[in-house]
């Protein structure tokens, strides 16, 4: 079982990455469920999306001990840091200390603006580089996912911005 | 066929499903999704979407597209299903079949719009003034929502009364693949069979014939204490006659309606009794506790009213322990089965954690 949570404010798209990600897992054959909790404010205050890909049926769908925290925002990732879990963030949005061995940042925030002048996809850029970084699934399942949803194509471009990094 | 989606779009997909072709609502965190997907979908299958300019109409809306003869649905969440509670009590008298989804958030009132609760127990069972039964279903889980939306449907037309499918918001949002069934059962309601028609006559089942508007029939429908043609009559033998049999046609048939999970229980001496998503948080709780040689099992209730008999499953055991996310509105009535039944209730914000639970089960 590996468990993900997905952690920022509330208009950065943190729920739809853990939504993709939990379904390009269903998509390959696992068990995949995704959770969320955010506030009543259409932009800000903390958001989580907590995704489990696991072998077996999931009967609880909240992330109890992270395996991995993807975080967005500083302000999350203080909230839900666990000392346990490996650290993937947007290092244009977030400063880490550098004590942890296993952190590893990705400039997503500001690689977004660059090459597709919208914040928006800077999820998208995170997502890739999670998935090259851990093989949690394959590229090509996360694409064919991301088929599905609007502005497929920048998305698409987002996503293999992070993954080719 | 497997659909990734979440549970209110599973909600939705199982009231098309079941035949469902009138959705009347106003959109609320955490139901709104079933809104929008009913709002997509209807127009799809030929059936009607419309938004109501808030709850009170939106039930109202409901029950008059049940009188025209379709199957008909809202979904709310706390401060929706309130304002709702009138027309309940109007749907359950008049007879009219219908389905009411309150996906509950923490409350009371405006209470946190985006987080769970299960606060609306007592409400979804005893909300309407007057004396009446609802069929409340609690969904555990996407598939669930899908496959209980879909049995709320049935039991509404069966019983020609208010079906509440009683969700949660984590209920409603997880998102987990949903199998969407190629084949449904799939009832519908008694139709009269000649042209003489007694709107209220019921049958041996109890249920009677509903005819539908526009059909031919002559009929009379209110709120009011009426005679088997539908018309009001102030008296008591008519109220008597009329209201044990709406109670009766639930309370004594309830043995087609009461459902229920039993896990782990066959050789237990401690029983877990939890519902909706809560039982997600149970059933972790008492498989760890398996693992630290603690016998637990778990009941799960899946229809919460009426309320089935399960003082049997209950009675022998040495604790009892009733986990949901409110001050015991179930309990009340399950600590009733056994005399030693501890309550870890909560007013909701987020599930209980099975750490938190498997805590409390080893100090019993």
């Amino acid at each position: 079982m590996v468990s993900i949570r997905f952690v920022g404010f509330g208009g950065q798209g943190v729920v739809l990455a853990s939504t993709i990600l939990a379904e390009a897992a269903s998509m390959e054959g696992k068990h995949a469920a995704q959770s969320q909790s955010y506030s009543a404010q259409v932009r800000g205050d903390i958001t989580r999306g907590d995704t489990i890909i696991s072998s077996e049926p999931i009967i609880y769908p909240v992330v109890e001990k992270p395996d991995i925290i993807v975080a967005m925002d500083e302000k999350g990732l203080k909230k839900y840091w666990s000392d346990d879990a490996v650290v993937v963030y947007d290092s244009s949005l977030i400063t880490l200390t550098g004590k942890k061995e296993d952190e590893k940042g990705i400039a997503a925030n500001a690689m977004a603006m660059k090459e597709l002048s919208s914040a928006l996809y800077a999820n998208m850029v995170l997502l890739g580089y999670l998935v090259k970084e851990t093989g949690i699934v394959s590229a090509e399942s996360v694409k064919k996912v991301l088929q599905k949803h609007p502005r497929a194509e920048e998305n698409m471009k987002a996503f293999e911005l992070g993954f080719y990094q | 066929m497997l659909e990734f989606i979440n549970g209110d779009v599973a909600c939705a997909e199982g009231a098309i499903a079941a035949g469902c072709r009138f959705f009347g609502g106003y959109p609320i965190t955490p139901s709104t999704e079933i809104a929008e997907r009913m709002a997509l979908r209807l127009p799809q299958v030929g059936g009607a979407f419309m938004q109501m300019e808030d709850e009170l109409a939106s039930i109202m809306c409901v029950l008059g597209a049940s009188w025209a003869g379709k199957k008909a649905m809202t979904a709310t969440s706390g401060p929706g299903f309130s304002l709702m509670q009138e027309s309940i009590g109007l749907a359950a008298m008049t007879e009219t079949p219908c389905v009411i989804v309150d996906v509950q958030r923490a409350g009371p009132s405006t209470g946190l719009p985006t987080l769970v609760a299960q606060g609306d127990v007592m409400q979804s069972r005893f909300g309407s003034h007057g004396d009446y039964r609802t069929i409340v279903l609690a969904p555990a889980n996407a598939q669930e929502m899908y496959d209980l939306t879909i049995r709320a449907f049935n039991l509404s037309e069966r019983f020609r009364t208010p079906v509440i499918v009683l969700s949660d918001e984590v209920c409603g949002h997880i998102t987990s693949g949903v199998d969407l069934r190629e084949k449904v059962d799939i009832e519908n309601r008694k139709k009269p069979g000649s042209s003489e028609c007694l709107p209220f006559k019921a049958d041996e089942d109890l249920i009677p014939p509903m005819a539908v508007a526009g059909e031919g029939y002559r009929f009379h429908v209110t709120g009011l204490t009426h005679n088997e043609k539908g018309y009001p009559v102030t008296s008591a033998e008519v109220q008597q006659a009329l209201v044990t049999r709406l109670v009766d046609k639930v309370e004594k048939r309830k043995g087609e309606i009461v459902d229920a999970e039993f896990f782990m229980l066959d050789d237990a001496d401690m029983c877990v009794i939890a519902y909706g998503s809560e039982a997600g948080s149970a059933k972790k709780a008492v498989k760890m506790a398996r693992e630290k040689g603690i016998k637990a099992g778990l009941l799960r209730p899946k229809v919460l009213w009426p309320l089935g008999n399960f003082e049997d499953y209950v009675k022998d055991m040495k604790k009892v322990l009733v986990v949901e996310l409110n001050s015991g509105q179930f309990y009340s009535d399950a600590k009733c089965w056994n005399r030693n039944t501890k309550l870890l209730g909560g007013y909701g914000g987020e599930l209980h954690r099975p750490d938190d639970i498997l805590k409390v089960m080893e100090v019993f």
